[in-house]
């Protein structure tokens, strides 16, 4: 588990002096996947490069399975448990080919060459990316290029992953591959995400929905409870996800809406059961 | 035209070249630079271009691709060349005004070109022919003598072979930036010498603002993915074996050849 103490934040000094992070309390359960969301500058990413030691609290704390992050001895270990993925397709490889840029932490760790062989095979394959293995990183696509650092973060075998924007900048198509990567990542390893993101309809996918505004946790609930809350997520900067703000406007068209629809197939269900109802209501009357 | 840079990148194929230890090819590309830079004779430059042609012709990479690489500096060569054309001593065989060629100039234009266009080759084939984390090996165990003197050759070897990397990279980032400039309106290639210079600001300071954000980028990946935490095993290992012996054999002996060539010029 993750856990998280009144983890305090700022950057700069005197008139310049930003808070970016006040007293965030929280847990991270194993095996969940927690969506967090938040305007740009809102601390998002401040917040979860405390988990993987990258940064160190100023005040609070924050522990990795009981590991404390201030803990200069247990630095590496924190960092081979909760591996994160970044935002850049193009900044986070060191290697030419596939193969070596994920062979690059287990090299890291100094595992042996077969386990480091064993390790990077089986990333490969976890990531859906074995057939690119002799590939050079220069010729992928956005997406390959992530699913590579994904690959590369897989072979450390962390039980925490954190995705720090990582689909902003690919395409729709390339978005959907790595997100669907992630949800089979979590489902076989068992591993828990911890994923940051703009797009609401990947938060709605989530288990849990944290959104962080001015530094404080403004709501933090399963994605039903949060974006039931159309004001509070307005007052965030935020927007609600494509199929929930259809039901939105269907309601305000008159329609009986009976509750909020968060991703394309709940809403398909939602739209034919007012449309059966509705047709039913309709043959009474006659 | 930056798009055809050819240093850092590493292009795979099945080859003699490309089997050699990196500490072969490290030395190899070392000891041409060197040549390049101290023979001072037309036949000793068309012996280095030779072993450099037979390199390439090894190492199985199309030689358009190799000779792409040049494109970026041609215009850097020109220059070199038409200054030590103007600036060389001797009986001038066309002269106007103050402007004169000597057959010394040409001589001396002829031996700076080759110089920079051997150099970036031999440099060029040795990233070519070489993936990077097998370069940082090879940096590293070439340095290892230096641990003893608490020298970080691990990083070091680990610097040199990013930085190699990054070139390209940032070869393509200059490229879009002034493509981006160009978009809204920017002329990068008219004008005098100080229009022009001015003209390069635009672009230069967008690329090291990029630079030093991928630079931090980077280097966060890096840490995150344990770098640091104590010595690695890198997976690739190549081995110094026979064709590794050939390879020294045969520069020393080529360093011998010049030696005398150097001394009967």
């Amino acid at each position: 588990m993750i856990e998280i103490r009144d983890l305090s934040r700022t950057y700069g000094s005197g008139s310049n002096k930003a808070h970016v992070l006040h007293g965030i309390d929280m847990n991270i359960e194993r095996g969940a996947f927690t969506a967090v969301l938040g305007k740009n500058g809102c601390g998002k990413s401040t917040l979860v490069r405390h988990i993987n030691a990258i940064l160190k609290p100023q005040r609070g704390s924050v522990r990795v399975d009981g590991m404390d992050t201030k803990d200069p001895r247990r630095l590496y270990d924190i960092r081979e448990k909760a591996g994160i993925v970044f935002q850049d397709p193009d900044s986070q490889s060191v290697a030419a080919t596939v193969e070596d840029d994920t062979a690059f932490a287990p090299e890291n760790l100094g595992l042996s060459e077969d386990e480091i062989s064993e390790r990077v095979e089986a990333a490969l394959r976890a990531a859906g990316i074995a057939e690119l293995r002799k590939k050079s990183i220069s010729e992928l696509s956005g997406g390959q290029k992530q699913l590579t650092a994904v690959a590369g973060i897989i072979a450390m075998r962390p039980d925490y992953m954190i995705f720090d924007e990582s689909t902003s900048m690919l395409d729709p198509l390339a978005r959907s591959r790595v997100l669907e990567c992630v949800m089979r990542l979590k489902r076989e390893l068992d591993v828990s995400v911890i994923w940051i993101t703009h797009y609401m309809d990947e938060a709605a996918a989530a288990d849990r929905v944290v959104i962080i505004n001015d530094g404080k946790i403004a709501a933090d609930g399963t994605p039903e409870e949060v974006f039931s809350d159309i004001e509070l997520i307005e007052r965030c900067g935020l927007e609600l996800p494509p199929c929930a703000q259809l039901c939105v406007m269907l309601k305000n068209a008159g329609y009986d809406v009976p509750r909020l629809a968060l991703n394309a197939h709940d809403c398909a269900l939602l739209i034919s059961g007012m449309t059966a109802a509705a047709v039913k209501e309709r043959e009474g009357a006659s | 035209m930056l798009r055809d840079i050819t240093i850092g990148r590493y292009v795979e194929r099945s080859s003699v070249l490309h089997s050699l230890d990196a500490r072969s090819k490290i030395i190899g590309a070392l000891l041409c630079s060197v040549l390049t830079l101290s023979c001072g004779s037309l036949l000793s430059m068309a012996a280095i271009a030779a072993l450099t042609a037979a390199a390439a012709i090894v190492s199985r990479i199309p030689f358009n691709y190799i000779l792409k690489g040049i494109k970026p500096i041609r215009w850097f060569v020109l220059f070199t060349a038409a200054v030590s054309i103007i600036s060389a001593d001797g009986e001038p065989i066309w002269q106007y005004g103050a402007l004169r060629i000597s057959a010394e100039g040409i001589s001396a234009a002829a031996l700076t070109s080759a110089r920079l266009l051997l150099f970036v080759t031999s440099a060029s084939l040795l990233t070519l022919t070489t993936p990077p984390v097998v370069l940082t090996d090879g940096f590293a165990r070439l340095m290892r003598p230096l641990r003893r003197l608490r020298v970080p050759t691990d990083d070091i070897a680990m610097i040199i072979s990013i930085t190699l990397r990054s070139i390209p990279a940032f070869a393509d980032e200059a490229e879009r930036i002034m493509k981006a400039q160009r978009a809204r309106g920017a002329d990068l290639s008219r004008g005098g010498l100080i229009t022009r210079a001015r003209a390069v600001i635009p672009v230069a300071i967008p690329l090291f603002i990029s630079v030093f954000r991928r630079a931090d980028e980077l280097s966060l990946a890096m840490d995150s993915r344990c770098y640091g935490k104590g010595t690695r095993t890198p997976r690739k290992k190549t081995h110094f074996g026979r064709n590794d012996l050939y390879c020294l054999i045969i520069m020393i002996l080529f360093c011998g050849f010049l030696a005398i060539i150097e001394f009967y010029n």
